[in-house]
C-alpha cells in the first residue's frame, strides 16, 4: 500500500465496500480493546484501565460511528455538499482504522496497570507508586499512541473531504466544527446510553 | 517519424490564453487568418480530456469510470465536478471576452 492510501485509502475505497472493512476494523479492534483494557471513549479519546464489561469497547466504537456520521452527514448537507449517506458512513467507519491496532500498545499491560497506580495516589501524602525504567516506557507509548492519533485525525479529514469534494476554509472550518460537535456528543452517548 | 504534436492552450511567456490566428487548407492552400477562440475542451489539459473521454465511452457512468480507473465512486464524481466547475469557469470567461 502506498504511502498515500495510508492517509487516503478513501481514493480507492468508499461506500459500502469501505463500510464493509471498517466494521471488520471496528469489531477487530473492539475485540482486541476487550483484551488489552482499552477504551475508545469519544471521537478523539482513548483510555487503558480494567475493564468492567468485556463488550464496553464494540458499544463505545458503536456510538462514535454513529456521532460521527449524524454530524458529518447533516453538515454536509447544510454546506450544500450533495454527498451521498453511504459515503459519509463507509468512510468514517474506515477511517476508525487506526482504532484496531491501537489496543495492541497495551499489550503487556503496562499502560492500564501504570493507570490504576497513578489513579491510586494519596494526594494528601504524594508518592509516586512507580520505577525509573517506566517513565521513559510510559512517554515511549505515548509517543506511539500520538502518531496512531494523528492518523486518525488525517484519516477524519480525507474521509470528509472526499464525501463532500469541500475544499478551502469552508472544509477546514467546518471539518473542526463538526470534530468537536460529534466528540461532545458520543461522550454524552457513552456515558448516557448503555453505560 | 511522426511527432504526435500537443495544441498549446496557454501563452509559454505570460500564461495568458492563446487563440488561433491562422487556418490552412492542405488540400487547396486556402489560409483563412484572423482570432478564433479555441473550443472549451481545448482549455482542459490532457488528463481532464482523457477523462471526458472514459465518460463519453462509458455513457456517462461513474460507477463504470471507477472500476476502470480503480477510483472510488465519490473520487470520480468529485473529479467530474471539479471538471464542471472548470467548463463552467472557462465559459463564463470565453462569454465575457466574446460581449
Amino acid at each position: 500500500m502506498s504511502k498515500k492510501l495510508i492517509f487516503n485509502p478513501f481514493v480507492k475505497i468508499a461506500g459500502l465496500q469501505a463500510l464493509s472493512f471498517g466494521a471488520l476494523f471496528i469489531i477487530g479492534g473492539a475485540l482486541l480493546a476487550g483484551f488489552f483494557n482499552a477504551r475508545f471513549d469519544g471521537v478523539l479519546d482513548l483510555h487503558f484501565a480494567p475493564l468492567k464489561n468485556f463488550n464496553q469497547p464494540l458499544i463505545d466504537q458503536i456510538l462514535v460511528w454513529v456521532s460521527l456520521v449524524i454530524v458529518f452527514y447533516p453538515l454536509s448537507l447544510i454546506l450544500g455538499a450533495k454527498p451521498i449517506f453511504i459515503d459519509i458512513a463507509g468512510t468514517f467507519a474506515l477511517a476508525r482504522l487506526p482504532f484496531a491496532f491501537i489496543p495492541l500498545v497495551n499489550a503487556t499491560g503496562f499502560l492500564s496497570e501504570f493507570s490504576e497506580k497513578m489513579k491510586s495516589i494519596d494526594m494528601a501524602n504524594p508518592v509516586l507508586p512507580i520505577s525509573g525504567l517506566e517513565i521513559p516506557l510510559f512517554i515511549g507509548l505515548i509517543l506511539v499512541i500520538l502518531v496512531f492519533m494523528i492518523w486518525l485525525v488525517i484519516l477524519y479529514f480525507n474521509a470528509f473531504k472526499t464525501s463532500t469534494n469541500l475544499k478551502g476554509n469552508r472544509l477546514i472550518y467546518s471539518f473542526i466544527s463538526g470534530i468537536l460537535v460529534a466528540e461532545i456528543l458520543s461522550i454524552y452517548f457513552i456515558r448516557n446510553l448503555f453505560a | 517519424m511522426s511527432v504526435n504534436k500537443i495544441l498549446p492552450v496557454t501563452c509559454p511567456s505570460c500564461s495568458g490564453r492563446m487563440k488561433v490566428q491562422k487556418l490552412h487548407c492542405n488540400n487547396c492552400d486556402t489560409s483563412i487568418e484572423g482570432a478564433f477562440e479555441l473550443p472549451v475542451l481545448n482549455h482542459l489539459n490532457a488528463q481532464e480530456l482523457d477523462f471526458v473521454l472514459q465518460f463519453v465511452k462509458t455513457s456517462g457512468s461513474i460507477k463504470d469510470i471507477s472500476t476502470q480507473l480503480g477510483f472510488s465512486y465519490p473520487t470520480v464524481r468529485n473529479m467530474l465536478d471539479d471538471l464542471i466547475s472548470k467548463i463552467t469557469k472557462t465559459e463564463k470567461e470565453l462569454n465575457a471576452k466574446t460581449l
